[in-house]
């Protein structure tokens, strides 16, 4: 398949599907944990599972881990982590695990939640689910992230914008959520393509087979989507002023408040990242090297 | 070690309490939250020193004390418990069942026990049951308060319920400004020469005795100094530095007694050698206007050799509570320092 760039392919998990595709990077997305172990079999034998993402009622410690899906890549959405004295139980399974999970940043106990994750080596990370948030908190967060001298695992999204962040370009965080179509395309079940998760819950499909995917460059919906952040500047929005555009790029513009809370949280996360690249320049080497 | 305060809450109201200020001044429902634990941990992770000591109040009052445990374990930092061993039924059957698989090196408590005759029935009874099912983590602390104690029980105590063998002795110490029960710098021979009597008692039963802070040398004569440093293997300490303390609400302080000097905050230092640096000038301050408790400290070749600190700091502190100008010159020193 001839594409712009080698493409992450989002899917639900479908035998027939799958076996359309060779070579491909491929993540499954679920709501079940039933059929992991085959969701890897199946997707590795001509393809490459990315991880299997499930989508889940369950809080954490309620979730039976089986040690044989320490093959498998995973990441998981849940409304919370469940009770503390049951998820150290669970640390040494969960650290045997290749495993990210992700929860809603809306509730401040999840905040507190995945801090204590990092620190005890479970990556770990929050999403933005289209509540009011507590940016004071998130910012304790990823100040936690980016400065804290104590070993720990990533938080995302802000260890993505760090380690991604690059002064003379625009990041799109939500490629954490692979939400992003220059990264990520998510194809139904009868290989329609949409640019984004939402889209493609939308049923709004950017095109009609993913045999077309070479086509995206041109295509108007994913030309659209990657020219939208014009908007801003033609319109001169709070976000077109907001010294920390280049890594938000306008994904909290609904919900700005009168303090610009969410440009305060972001301000920080940038000088974070800022010092993260400056700390991590290779100096030329000095001395004679063997 | 440094101190975590879990909560400001205790069970017990001991007549010698050092903390009795410090926790009058402070809300009782105040306990350390998970997000300032985590902070403090990953403070004294960064400082290198991957092991303190939890207190209160009582910190099996902390509403998470068993979790807060566990967490520290799987942060793989060694963690001492001062605590009473007086606690809810509740409390006490989860810490048998999570404590379980944690080693005596991961985990250990310091019980402080007061004078069984000075003690309720069931305070007795709910302190021996803890030493019952967690001798193997315990070690005991008295605090000395009176001239005329007595040790045997501890002994009594040491064998019966397999503890480790040591007994740290703590002298009460005056808190300046307010009233609990010590012993007046001139009662203290008495309380050393009753020491003394109880070490042949000890070393048959092969336990140890360290001194907790503030212990002056010269309490003891040439003689007894040699007992005690066979007794304590040569570990014997007469001096008087920077703890230091956490507080649920992150406030640092450098000891109960000197709460009330130069109180700060966690979010103030970069690591916990900081912390100490901070306190050592405010106390050597202070040393320099006040030599030690005794008039003898003065001239003392032990203290200007820094074998002996001449006493706790807060009882040269109190000695000025009568003397509200020179105390005002010391606080002057101490907090301009």
């Amino acid at each position: 398949m001839n594409k712009l760039k080698r493409h992450t392919l989002v899917m639900n998990f479908d035998e027939n599907l799958i076996s359309k595709f060779n070579g491909e990077n491929i993540l499954i997305t679920s709501d079940s944990f039933n059929l992991l172990n085959r969701t890897y079999d199946v997707v590795n034998q001509n393809n490459k599972l990315v991880n299997v993402t499930v989508y889940t009622q369950s809080a954490l410690t309620s979730i039976k881990f089986l040690e044989n899906w320490n093959r498998i890549p995973l990441a998981l959405y849940l409304p919370s982590m469940g009770s503390y004295r049951m998820f150290f139980h669970m640390l040494p399974v969960l650290r045997q695990m290749n495993l990210r999970i992700y929860l809603p940043v809306s509730n401040n106990q999840n905040i507190i939640d995945v801090q204590m994750m990092a620190s005890l080596g479970i990556f770990a990370g929050i999403y933005f689910d289209k509540k009011p948030i507590n940016w004071e908190k998130v910012k304790e967060l990823a100040f936690y992230s980016q400065y804290s001298k104590s070993q720990h695992a990533p938080v995302e999204p802000f260890h993505h914008i760090s380690s991604k962040y690059k002064s003379d370009e625009t990041l799109d965080f939500n490629a954490v959520y692979y939400n992003d179509p220059n990264q990520f395309l998510h194809i139904n079940n009868e290989g329609k393509v949409a640019l984004t998760y939402q889209l493609l819950k939308e049923g709004k499909f950017a095109l009609e087979s993913y045999l077309q995917i070479n086509t995206l460059k041109e295509n108007e919906d994913f030309v659209n989507y990657n020219t939208a952040w014009q908007r801003h500047f033609l319109d001169k929005t709070t976000c077109s002023y907001c010294p920390a555009w280049r890594i938000c790029m306008g994904k909290f513009e609904s919900s700005i408040d009168a303090e610009k809370s969410c440009q305060q949280l972001f301000v920080e996360v940038l000088e974070g990242a800022e010092n993260h690249q400056e700390k991590n320049k290779r100096k030329p080497e000095k001395v004679w090297q063997l | 070690m440094a101190n975590i305060l879990l909560t400001q809450q205790c069970i017990r109201s001991c007549p010698y309490c050092f903390a009795k200020q410090h926790m009058s001044e402070n809300a009782p429902d105040d306990t350390l939250t998970w997000e300032n634990l985590m902070y403090i941990v990953d403070f004294f992770d960064a400082s290198n020193e991957k092991h303190f000591s939890l207190l209160g109040g009582e910190p099996f009052l902390h509403p998470n004390f068993i979790d807060i445990v566990l967490y520290l374990r799987e942060r793989k930092f060694r963690t001492n418990v001062f605590t009473s061993g007086v606690m809810s039924n509740k409390m006490f059957e989860e810490a048998i069942k999570e404590f379980a698989p944690i080693t005596p090196n991961q985990l250990s408590f310091v019980v402080n026990v007061n004078d069984p005759k000075k003690t309720s029935f069931s305070e007795l009874e709910t302190v021996k049951r803890f030493l019952r099912a967690f001798g193997h983590f315990s070690s005991l602390s008295f605090n000395v308060y009176r001239e005329d104690f007595d040790m045997d029980f501890l002994v009594q105590y040491i064998n019966e319920y397999g503890l480790k063998r040591h007994i740290r002795l703590g002298l009460a110490h005056p808190i300046p400004g307010v009233k609990n029960s010590h012993i007046k710098p001139d009662g203290m021979r008495d309380m050393a020469k009753n020491l003394m009597s109880f070490i042949p008692k000890l070393n048959a039963n092969k336990i140890s005795v360290g001194f907790d802070c503030g212990m002056p040398m010269c309490l003891f004569t040439d003689e007894e100094m040699g007992i005690l440093y066979k007794h304590a293997g040569g570990q014997l300490k007469f001096t008087c530095g920077p703890a230091v303390d956490v507080g649920p609400d992150m406030s640092v302080w450098t000891c109960f007694p000197l709460s009330n000097y130069k109180k700060t905050t966690l979010f103030d230092f970069d690591n916990v050698q900081q912390i100490r640096r901070y306190y050592s000038k405010m106390m050597n301050a202070g040393k320099s206007e006040i030599h030690g408790i005794f008039e003898a400290c003065d001239d003392c070749e032990w203290r200007t050799e820094k074998l002996c600190s001449g006493g706790c700091y807060a009882h040269s502190v109190s000695k000025f509570h009568n003397e509200p100008e020179n105390l005002r010159k010391l606080e002057e020193v101490i907090n301009n320092e």
